[in-house]
């Protein structure tokens, strides 16, 4: 007689045998992203861009399609982590991977603060709660951020780059 | 003016016409059914009026913050009661 655990246990390694499986053609974006880092060096920005997207819709996938998790509020952590990484950026922190660290620090903190509340419910009041999460993370972000730390910060940086 | 104008712009304050506007009135009304219960036309009709009320006494109160409350409060009801105020079990 197999145990409740066991066969869990067994589902779980099955599916990570044969359903997440890394294929080839998974690599196909990076090695796009690579090869136009040398055969167009004038569109990095562009390309930074693209490259940001993929990520996105990648870790959406990873809550929604792996995890299960129902989201309409998925953009409040790509949020966390822009606003992150730019009020480090203007405040004289311009070192792109320690930014991304502490983008992906500050939204997996909010994450984990959030989820550790609204991950009780399911269904539709999940999906409200995700969408009120972001939608008070917006009003923040507009109300004292942006006004306060980000403008100024802001023409501080062009008048600093471009003497403006 | 025509007529037809006239019952055009009758609403026209409260619902300007432009495009994506059903878009910002979408979360009112999803937190409408959802704080007041799926199933029911009663908890809607309650939820519809707390959260108007509350929304507009909160702008007034603290214009700063805006909406903030009105989803603090979204939050809080559902984490008390997560069908709505009046869903069936």
């Amino acid at each position: 007689m197999v145990s409740a655990p066991d066969i869990a246990s067994d589902t779980m390694l099955d599916a990570f045998a044969h359903r997440h499986r890394l294929r080839p053609f998974e690599a196909l974006p990076w090695l796009i992203a690579i090869a136009a880092f040398f055969v167009f060096p004038d569109y990095l920005a562009l390309g930074a861009q693209i490259l940001a997207t993929i990520l996105f819709a990648l870790s959406l996938d990873l809550v929604l399609g792996y995890a299960g998790i129902v989201t309409l509020g998925h953009a409040a952590f790509f949020g966390t982590g822009a606003y992150t990484a730019g009020i480090l950026a203007a405040n004289g922190w311009g070192e792109p991977i320690s930014g991304l660290i502490a983008a992906g620090a500050a939204a997996g903190a909010v994450g984990f603060a959030t989820g550790a509340i609204i991950l009780r419910t399911t269904g539709l009041t999940l999906l409200m709660q995700t969408l009120v999460v972001a939608a008070m993370l917006v009003i923040v972000a507009i109300g004292l951020l942006f006004d306060r730390v980000l403008f100024q910060a802001g023409e501080r940086y062009i008048q600093r780059r471009w003497g403006v | 003016v025509s007529r037809q104008v006239e019952q055009i712009r009758l609403g026209a304050d409260l619902l300007p016409i432009v495009p994506g506007y059903a878009l910002g009135n979408l979360v009112y009304f999803l937190i409408v059914v959802s704080v007041g219960g799926l199933g029911s036309i009663r908890g809607p009709f309650v939820a519809a009026f707390l959260v108007g009320t509350a929304d507009t006494a909160f702008k007034y109160i603290a214009p700063e913050l805006g909406a903030f409350f009105i989803y603090a409060l979204t939050m809080a009801i559902l984490l008390w009661r997560p069908r709505g105020l009046f869903g069936h079990a």
